[in-house]
């Protein structure tokens, strides 16, 4: 790679890489003042995180990759990182390590260093060193890593602009490529390793398009690493064949694979390193709140008591805050249409614009935003505190039984309080086969409209047993697709394997960040689509195209599920906001028709409604969501069964019951 | 030779063997699990659920099942 180009401009290319969950992104943040996570890498489901930054003339362009612990195959993320590193278009790396941690992040640094691009080590969360009395040297660490090691404390700012000015000096100095002489492996590791090496360079010509330094690839080939491997046959075969040769010859040998005996060599060799430049105090006997709070939170009775507790607080919070705010943006709305229709006149741009498109708007923000926020800053709390991974080893049992391992927890319970931040927060599953089922049932999840809905409908007509019987239902749904989608997928369900963190005060410049920057993709992606489906249902209201609508819907809402024929369209409008079908069937009958609900519907009626309400689709917020984390194809599969199954289950307590009770 | 799920709380083994496949046992060599990594049980999940462990300074959760096959001798 030639940086003589880098002459010519002052934009520099930083790649910010580091284990997951040790401040990573606050340094990120602290850099380029947003976190700017718009968007996804190209053709995958993982948010790329880019910001941009002037510093001392420079400008700086910054990419924060997700936090990973090796450059392996493991998940997307780390193959997405080093493809990102290789691929020409990072000038330099600022790894981020842990402080108090150093051995297990000082293995991924070594893969780092072995990619070969000018680096820098930011060694993070030294006011925790300090505190548990470890002594780091690090003069000493940058004498055996030969790269620039930066005491960085994120959380409060401190050593961050550092990193940008050693940048610079870096750049200024022609930017020093850092070499691996720190490490070599065992005698026989090494050879074999030196042989692929020779043969690798034999072929530099057939191998062109494979950007990786040769003892990286060599490495790389040697450990089986299935995406390399497949790339190299097509190119050259016989160097995976030698490559083989050398693995079973090296694995006799060990009486261990391969991947065991390369990850214990480099662990023995950063063990030495170690040794030779940290001193660890003595440690603190006394329990802190942090190892009190941590036992508590995963005690066999009190841990799902407070799960509990937690859940239900945070669900309580976020229903009571939306639903006051969201009041407030109803009286705005209201108080505002007769002036506008004043204003503009009753006539059809008035009535695309205000009932449609503001209509859309003042839902979206009234109906979901109002509840997206708060459950963001509960769930940031509860994630920046450390909570989340607590309750993902608790319940780690339980969702094994729908297929998915105990992360998957934590997409589920903020479904509770909307489905939209639910297959957000899917991302944190690694593979696809379990990003999918959980974003699946994530979209099963009774949210707070459609808590709304049964509440309003099923409590206060038929009364609180009948709520219960409705969630009884939704959870069996969930298991029973859970269970399915096991079932039907090919690939195999991966265990829990996840990094527990101490609990450690939340920060709050962090918390309002991330919720902010969360908040505003929704804003982004969701909004104009609600915007723009509210319009379309307002033309068709004005050309009296809904009432084809339910004509054509009779069969299903008449027939099979025994509803009303007006119900049609509340159903439609429900897909834009679940709270709709209850809102516009009190307009009809109470408003309109000036009837009681129970007058207008019978129980029968009300409770199928209730479940198809719950079941029926995800809404169009969600949908949206989905697809940008899943893909088209995936979500319409989800919708269509969705709406197939509850139309089903609708149908069969609706002639259920009637059979039951002989037509009454 | 005892499986980490069966290890005691508060107790300390020496990885010997693991018996994950490739995937798995990928993850935990780069995590630290490989034979000869001192592992202590911290606690495990009420009704056999996950274990959670300290190796290498760090604390990670482990499925019962991959545990399953995680193989080490006790330190006394």
């Amino acid at each position: 790679m030639t940086y003589k180009d880098l002459t010519e401009r002052k934009t520099l290319n930083i790649a910010l890489a580091g284990n997951a969950n040790i401040g990573k992104s606050v340094i990120f943040n602290q850099l380029t003042g947003m976190n700017q996570c718009i968007g996804n890498w190209p053709g995958k489901t993982v948010a790329k995180c880019e910001g941009r930054v002037t510093f001392l003339n420079y400008d700086f362009n910054i990419v924060d990759l997700p936090g990973i612990y090796s450059l392996s195959t493991y998940s997307i993320e780390e193959i997405i990182s080093r493809e990102f590193l290789i691929g020409e278009k990072v000038d330099l790396i600022i790894n981020v390590i842990d402080g108090t941690n150093l051995e297990r992040n000082l293995f991924f640094t070594v893969q780092l260093i072995g990619l070969k691009l000018p680096m820098i080590l930011a060694v993070n969360q030294l006011d925790l060193v300090r505190k548990r009395k470890i002594k780091i040297n690090l003069d000493k660490l940058e004498k055996i890593f030969k790269i620039p090691v930066i005491p960085v404390i994120a959380v409060h700012g401190r050593g961050v602009h550092e990193l940008l000015e050693k940048t610079i000096e870096m750049f200024e100095n022609k930017f020093q490529i850092p070499n691996e002489d720190f490490f070599k492996f065992g005698k026989e590791v090494e050879n074999g390793i030196q042989k692929l090496i020779e043969e690798i360079n034999n072929y530099t010509d057939e191998l062109k398009d494979i950007k990786y330094p040769s003892r990286f690839l060599a490495i790389k080939i040697l450990e089986k690493d299935d995406e390399l491997i497949g790339k190299i046959k097509k190119l050259k075969p016989e160097i995976v064949d030698i490559a083989a040769e050398i693995r079973e010859e090296l694995e006799e040998l060990h009486g261990e694979d391969i991947n065991t005996i390369i990850s214990a060599e480099i662990y023995n060799r950063i063990h030495e390193i170690i040794n030779q430049s940290v001193v660890y105090g003595e440690k603190q006997k006394k329990a802190t709140w942090a190892d009190k709070l941590d036992h508590l939170t995963t005690h066999s009775i009190f841990g799902y008591v407070l799960l509990f507790i937690i859940l239900f607080g945070a669900y309580w919070v976020v229903f009571i805050v939306g639903d006051i705010v969201g009041g407030w943006l109803d009286e705005i709305y209201e108080f505002f249409t007769p002036i506008v229709f004043n204003i503009f006149g009753d006539n059809i741009g008035t009535n695309i614009f205000w009932n449609g498109a503001m209509a859309g708007l003042f839902g979206g923000v009234g109906g979901v935003l109002v509840y997206v926020i708060p459950f963001f800053i509960v769930i940031e709390i509860l994630q920046d505190s450390g909570y989340l991974p607590r309750a993902a080893f608790m319940m780690d049992k339980f969702m094994h039984q729908v297929g998915v391992h105990g992360k998957a927890i934590i997409p589920l319970i903020l479904g509770f309080g909307c489905n939209v931040p639910g297959c957000t927060a899917c991302k944190i599953m690694e593979t696809e086969r379990e990003k999918k089922i959980t974003a699946f049932l994530t979209t099963l999840v009774p949210c707070a409209a459609v808590m709304a809905v049964i509440m309003g409908l099923v409590a206060k007509h038929l009364g609180f047993i009948y709520v219960l019987i409705l969630y009884g239902i939704d959870f069996a749904v969930i298991i029973l697709f859970g269970k399915l989608a096991t079932k039907f997928s090919h690939e195999p369900q991966t265990e829990l394997i996840m990094e527990m963190h101490e609990f450690r005060k939340p920060n709050t410049s962090v918390i309002l960040k991330q919720t902010w920057f969360r908040s505003k993709e929704f804003v982004y992606k969701a909004m104009p689509l609600i915007i723009i489906i509210g319009m379309l249902m307002e033309i068709m209201l004005m050309f009296n195209l809904l009432e084809p609508i339910n004509v054509l819907l009779q069969p299903i809402t008449v027939l099979w599920l025994g509803l009303p024929v007006i119900t049609g369209i509340f159903l439609i409008y429900g897909i834009l906001r679940k709270e709709l079908t209850l809102v516009l069937l009190e307009i009809l009958a109470v408003d309109i028709l000036g009837i009681a609900l129970s007058e207008f519907m019978t129980p029968i009626q009300m409770f199928v409604f209730a479940l198809i309400t719950m079941l029926y689709i995800p809404c169009a917020a969600t949908i949206i969501v989905l697809k940008n984390e899943t893909g088209w194809k995936f979500t319409l599969k989800v919708t269509f069964i969705e709406v197939g199954f509850a139309l089903l289950l609708g149908g069969i307590v609706n002639w259920g019951y009637i059979f039951i009770t002989g037509g009454g | 030779m005892i499986t980490l799920d069966l290890l005691q709380n508060n107790k300390e083994f020496i990885v010997r063997r693991v018996h994950a496949g490739w995937r798995a046992k990928t993850r935990l060599a780069n995590l630290g699990i490989v034979p000869g990594t001192k592992v202590k049980k911290l606690r495990s999940a009420p009704l056999f659920g996950p274990v959670q462990v300290k190796v290498k300074g760090s604390d990670l959760v482990i499925g019962r099942g991959l545990a399953r096959k995680i193989l080490g001798e006790l330190v006394t």
